[in-house]
């Protein structure tokens, strides 16, 4: 087991070739693009401008902005900050997801002729997703300091939540790009179970906001039962939506993304549940535990198979 | 020659063995499972590609390995340069850098030749700092100007890219080179220059393995020779006696058929 912890070395004795790795990548996406470097910052811009007009101005889910009432500068810009920090998690697991699995394939030409070490094609896709997951944190910060002056000291947890998520990302791409030489639906079957993914955690809906909304419901409609304007079916297919939110809360526990999404929210204003800012350290231990293992089991299977590699690919 | 069997092993490969799936692959999901997560192969399916081979490769020794098609050479060349696992046996790296060379390996097309020569370089095993001190002479040797080294390679002519492919390599100083059929490469003068390069390569490396159909130069090249045949080291040890026994075998063979 003592060899799966033994990648932090790999990386640094081989910190060149990660380098020149992370430098070919950022060249093959931007070669030839007239705005090149730009893109980076502008996409998750865009992307988060159209999720923004979505999800919250056409669909509202679980929008409203009642949940930060004891601030009214807070008003408005939840969902801001609820998205954001939703989007960028996210954007980095589902790109290193879908552009990983393939990795060690699309390499053969290396692999077949050049003895290096090959997780390291892994390594630098997951750095360079986590480098545009910077980039596109880093628009937070401006506007951390337009909504309040300042900024939460809660944000000091970012390192440790950074490197904790990119354990859990690697872990999983590790595997995945190395059982996809041998199984090759593995690449066809990735983006769809990704989608599948997405909608079963919290990045463009509010769990805690769609409980609320349930839950008012629910009082509703025993108050109009009351005034004989409701039945008692009425009630109780308030009390099943109610049911049935509180069990999809319950079903997060064991959603790895969904703690870290809740992990990232917990460092900026108004992103917390009820908007408020404990960070909860407790759901960062369980995160890690989940990582470190995640990590482990992907690495020992990549290590176990990669000297076939270079027959398989 | 006695000396050099005294001398220190490098690489030390006793009863090695290493298969191949046989037949076409990945047509059944349930083999293909069985590949991805146990390595267990059904033994009729596998193809010894190697098998019990004993080499050793030792410090200041240039070892041939000869054979016919088909008999294994480049698959020993990568299993000892660690480019395949193997699966039966054991390899014992003592210490060092190998490098199997082989001409364009790795160049994508996308980046610059400046790009190229720190990505293939770090891919062999060049410190940064080291590939910095070594530009010049890479970029003097490829004859290629600075403005050439900015433009992406998918832009060069076959020859630019076989002269910076060349140059690369060049400059990698292995401890172990391994060179199959290499080959001098580009037009008259670059091919004596290459040529030339090469050997120096050779003289530099603690140890050369090179693996040849060119009888003849091998035996002007090697101290030892290592004669595969069907996957098994036929003979073994110094270089004359051995390549002359596969020269004899080789036309006997021919005058059968």
């Amino acid at each position: 087991m003592s060899s799966a912890f033994s990648l932090p070395m790999v990386i640094w004795r081989h910190r060149a070739l990660v380098g020149a790795f992370v430098w070919r990548e950022l060249k093959a996406r931007y070669e030839g693009s007239a705005f090149g470097r730009v893109w980076p910052v502008v996409q998750p811009l865009i992307l988060f401008a159209i999720y923004f007009l979505i999800f919250s101005k056409l669909l509202k889910i679980g929008f409203t902005d009642t949940l930060a009432p004891h601030d009214e500068a807070g008003k408005g810009w939840r969902t801001t900050f609820y998205l954001i920090t939703g989007i960028l998690p996210w954007t980095a697991l589902a790109e290193c997801l879908s552009r990983g699995t393939g990795i060690v394939l699309e390499n053969a030409n290396l692999i077949k002729k050049i003895a290096f070490p090959s997780e390291l094609l892994v390594v630098a896709q997951v750095i360079v997703f986590h480098v545009y997951f910077l980039i596109g944190f880093a628009i937070l910060i401006p506007l951390e300091l337009y909504v309040n002056g300042s900024l939460p000291p809660e944000l000091l947890w970012a390192p440790v939540v950074l490197i904790v998520q990119a354990m859990f990302i690697c872990g999983i791409t590790l595997f995945l790009s190395a059982a996809n030489v041998f199984v090759r639906d593995i690449a066809q079957a990735v983006p769809v179970l990704v989608t599948f993914w997405m909608f079963t955690t919290p990045v463009f809906y509010d769990l805690g906001a769609i409980r609320q909304a349930a839950a008012d419901q629910l009082v509703d409609v025993q108050n109009r039962m009351a005034l004989g304007q409701k039945t008692l079916a009425d009630v109780a297919e308030a009390q099943a939506s109610l049911d049935g939110v509180e069990l999809g809360m319950t079903a997060m526990e064991y959603n790895p993304m969904a703690s870290i999404l809740d992990l990232w929210r917990a460092m900026v204003t108004y992103g917390g549940p009820e908007g408020d800012m404990t960070f909860p350290v407790g759901k960062l231990v369980t995160v890690s535990i989940v990582s470190v293992i995640v990590f482990v089991l992907g690495y020992t299977y990549f290590r176990s198979c990669k000297h076939r590699f270079a027959d398989e690919v | 020659m006695s000396d050099a069997k005294q001398s220190e092993v490098v690489i030390e490969c006793r009863d090695m063995g290493i298969w191949f799936t046989r037949g076409s692959r990945r047509t059944m999901l349930r083999q293909a499972m069985r590949r991805a997560f146990g390595r267990t192969v059904p033994e009729d399916s596998r193809f010894w590609a190697l098998r019990h081979v004993d080499v050793d490769v030792r410090a200041g020794v240039r070892l041939g390995v000869c054979g016919s098609n088909g008999s294994g050479k480049t698959t020993l060349m990568r299993v000892l340069s660690g480019i395949y696992g193997h699966d039966e046996g054991i390899i014992d790296r003592r210490e060092g850098t190998m490098s199997l060379l082989s001409l364009g390996a790795g160049i994508s097309h996308h980046l610059s030749g400046r790009d190229n020569i720190y990505l293939l370089g770090s891919l062999n095993g060049l410190p940064r700092d080291q590939i910095t001190e070594l530009y010049a002479e890479i970029q003097d040797f490829c004859e290629l100007d600075d403005d050439v080294l900015r433009t992406p390679v998918r832009y060069y002519s076959n020859g630019m890219r076989t002269r910076l492919g060349f140059a690369i390599v060049a400059f990698i100083t292995p401890d172990v080179l391994f060179l199959d059929e290499i080959m001098a490469v580009g037009d008259t003068t670059f091919r004596s220059k290459s040529a030339a390069k090469l050997q120096e390569l050779a003289r530099r490396a603690r140890c050369v393995v090179i693996c040849s159909h060119d009888i003849g130069f091998l035996k002007r090249h090697c101290d030892e020779a290592v004669w595969l045949h069907e996957g098994v080291v036929r003979a073994s040890g110094d270089a004359v006696p051995v390549l002359n026994e596969y020269a004899d075998f080789a036309i006997s063979a021919r005058q059968v058929s």
